[in-house]
């Protein structure tokens, strides 16, 4: 591709991209001498080795994702994951999905981006409204190697998708003609298919859009041009591009669901993603921390070690517990695809508005820590510099912080109606690693759903007796006390929020919506991740850290600093316990994730630590 | 309770002119309601509303699959006659 001095590829060198690409994408099968876990098929990236650190850094660096690492996951048949098992693929269970997913985003977000989630976002669309036929088509697309990109986004509109001008017009014979242009989108010239928003009618309203899905192997004209690279600061191996379609025919079974669906579509489909992605990135933050302590044992600054100096330490807990806290959330919500999914458009809007947020707090942290070995970028931790930059990217992503708050808005008045009739929740939701069914796409919905399961797990009776008690059973010590008191504080705050919500005109609840009508929202997915953690820390399996009341009330403690808006260091006590314990962790290749098993990591020899 | 589609009519014409968008008189049954100022958020609020005043859950696509206020009539008085 001849790269243009601003950085861009010249549109002329790569006009000829646009012609078929014919499909002859490697066909994988599993065979059973691929390791299941791809922790062990990647190796130790602290070690050298064809997908550590290093090589991802100078990947990086060239804008390039690993070929090495892209080879590794055909074999495994990575995209498997994204394909619901009842169309022949490996997905079932969405938190298996995740668990499956993270060690590619221990090493690499842009891979995870640029590989396949990006083609897991098209395909969810087509789970949820296409046809049998199409998903059949889809499915064994996925299954054999080929990628879609998501041709959704038009600058000039950001977010508001239904405001795109994109057009699809009907050729006569039943197809469409597709005309416009779609920016920044991810693999748009190396995917085999490209699923695209256009407008198919002039109205005004949310009938007016629909999604037509493109195998560039049926083109036989060059009438869309892919070549134009679209360089970022994060992600910066993904092969994000324009596409400039002028006038290319698809036939009438492009369509996927009805003509006019696009928007109810996407925003069912979204919800997955809004779920999925921030669990995965979850695991980035989880790998930065590992990195963080093994960092401040071998740094000496003012005499002692980097982890011994208590500014450091306070800055580390901190990021400790808002990891836990983000794990918390997004892996609830992950099950509460399959658990609650009438409840998920505003419970996963929540996850992706609030646990990037959570991780990139705990990142800039830990970039602190890091001082001039961060900005620097020394070798073996100058993957930090790259991995605070990948997740830059992750709230802005198909669904903008803002973008998820605007969809909480509208909702909150009937948030408050539900969540006053709830005074149970479902336990099944916070056990965490537990079997799930099959995602029911059918049951996803558009609407605020019947109850409120996050915020009634501040209020459960079962989960304040679990919290009451200590992992012996026995109920009264100070710990539990204080874990329960923060918890009554939670529980009044969201009686708060919901008289407050409950007075807001609906004038204030759209897109231009004041600052404090905004902070309703933000503080409700806080107590949402209250809830979480309450029910998580309730239900937690023998062994795990949840049992732990001072690890229960560090994390409620940062929650409620940041409900109060203002977030100060822990106590030192608490930092010196939290520190002890991820030194052990570290000690045992345990990773910090309470979401997966505490098992150790399996690492090849050549543990040097 | 009410559940014939004038009736249902009447009701939502009175909802529509206290959200405040548009005045009493200007509008009618078949007036599209995107043209009524009736955005995504009036139609969460009038999901509400037909909650709390029909015992009906609906879903917001609801005002997408019926745009006017007769047809929206029509639609919810299917709906409870069907419940």
């Amino acid at each position: 591709m001849t790269m243009l001095d601003d950085g861009r590829a010249d549109p002329a060198a790569t006009a000829t991209t646009t012609t078929a690409t014919t499909a002859t994408a490697t066909t994988t099968t599993a065979t059973p001498a691929t390791p299941d876990d791809l922790e062990e098929l990647f190796g130790d990236p602290r070690h050298p080795g064809p997908f550590d650190y290093a090589s991802i850094v100078a990947d990086d660096d060239a804008r390039r994702l690993s070929s090495t690492a892209e080879g590794l996951l055909d074999e495994w048949d990575a995209a498997a994951e994204f394909v619901p098992a009842s169309l022949g693929g490996r997905w079932v269970s969405s938190e298996d999905l995740v668990r499956r997913w993270r060690p590619i985003f221990r090493r690499d977000p842009a891979l995870g981006l640029g590989y396949g989630v990006t083609s897991l976002m098209a395909a969810l669309n087509v789970w949820v409204a296409g046809d049998e036929a199409q998903q059949r088509e889809v499915a064994a697309r996925l299954l054999r190697g080929e990628r879609i990109a998501v041709g959704f986004h038009e600058l000039e509109h950001g977010n508001d998708l239904l405001a795109n001008e994109f057009t699809a017009r009907p050729d006569g014979d039943g197809g469409w003609v597709l005309t416009g242009a779609k920016q920044v989108i991810n693999n748009v010239d190396r995917a085999e298919s490209v699923l695209v928003m256009a407008r198919t009618s002039p109205d005004p309203g949310a009938r007016s859009h629909s999604l037509l899905l493109w195998h560039k192997d049926a083109a036989t004209r060059p009438l869309v041009d892919t070549g134009r690279r679209v360089l970022t600061a994060g992600m910066r191996g993904c092969r994000i591009g324009v596409a400039e379609f002028r006038g290319l025919p698809v036939p009438a079974g492009a369509v996927v669901g009805k003509a006019g669906t696009a928007g109810q579509t996407a925003l069912t489909a979204f919800q997955v993603s809004r779920a999925v992605i921030p669990a995965l990135a979850v695991a980035t933050v989880d790998a930065t921390l590992d990195l963080a302590v093994r960092y401040g044992r071998e740094r000496s600054l003012y005499g002692g070690a980097v982890l011994d100096l208590p500014h450091a330490r306070a800055l580390f807990a901190g990021a400790l517990a808002d990891l836990w806290l983000a794990d918390a959330l997004s892996a609830v919500v992950v099950r509460a695809l399959h658990l609650a999914p009438a409840e998920c458009l505003v419970l996963t809007a929540a996850s992706k508005y609030l646990v990037p947020q959570l991780l990139q707090s705990a990142m800039q942290d830990l970039s602190v820590l890091f001082g001039s070995t961060f900005y620097a970028r020394v070798a073996p931790y100058d993957i930090v510099e790259k991995f605070v930059r990948d997740l830059a990217v992750v709230p802005i992503g198909h669904a903008g912080s803002t973008a998820c708050l605007l969809t909480i808005l509208p909702n909150l008045p009937a948030w408050v109606r539900r969540s006053r009739r709830t005074t149970a929740t479902d336990p099944e939701l916070f056990q965490l690693g537990a079997p799930l069914d099959e995602l029911d796409f059918g049951r996803l919905s558009l609407g605020a759903g019947s109850s409120d399961p996050l915020g009634a797990a501040l209020t459960d009776p079962a989960v304040r007796a679990a919290l009451g008690a200590d992992a012996a059973g026995a109920t009264g010590s100070s710990g539990a006390t204080d874990v329960v008191d923060a918890l009554d504080r939670l529980a009044a705050d969201l009686d708060r929020l919901r008289t407050e919500a409950s007075e807001v005109s609906p004038s204030l609840l759209g897109a231009d919506a004041p600052p404090e009508v905004f902070a309703l929202a933000h503080r409700l997915t806080l107590l949402f991740a209250g809830g979480a953690w309450a029910g998580v820390c309730a239900a937690a399996s023998p062994g795990s850290v949840l049992h732990d009341d001072v690890v229960r009330a560090s994390v409620l403690s940062r929650l409620e600093a940041r409900l109060a808006g203002r977030v100060p260091p822990l106590a030192p006590d608490v930092v010196d316990h939290l520190v002890d314990l991820a030194d052990d962790l570290v000690g045992r290749d345990i990773r910090f994730t309470i979401s997966e098993p505490a098992t150790p990591v399996a690492h090849e020899e050549g543990d040097t630590r | 309770m009410t559940t014939d589609a004038p009736t249902i009519e009447s009701w939502l014409m009175g909802r529509v002119v206290a959200y405040g968008k548009v005045d009493a008189g200007t509008f009618d049954a078949a007036t599209p309601l995107a043209d009524l100022g009736l955005d995504s958020v009036y139609a969460l609020t009038l999901c509400g509303d037909i909650e709390d005043e029909f015992d009906l859950d609906v879903d917001p696509t609801i005002v997408w699959d019926y745009p006017t206020i007769g047809e929206l009539a029509e639609g919810i008085s299917e709906r409870l006659a069907a419940a």
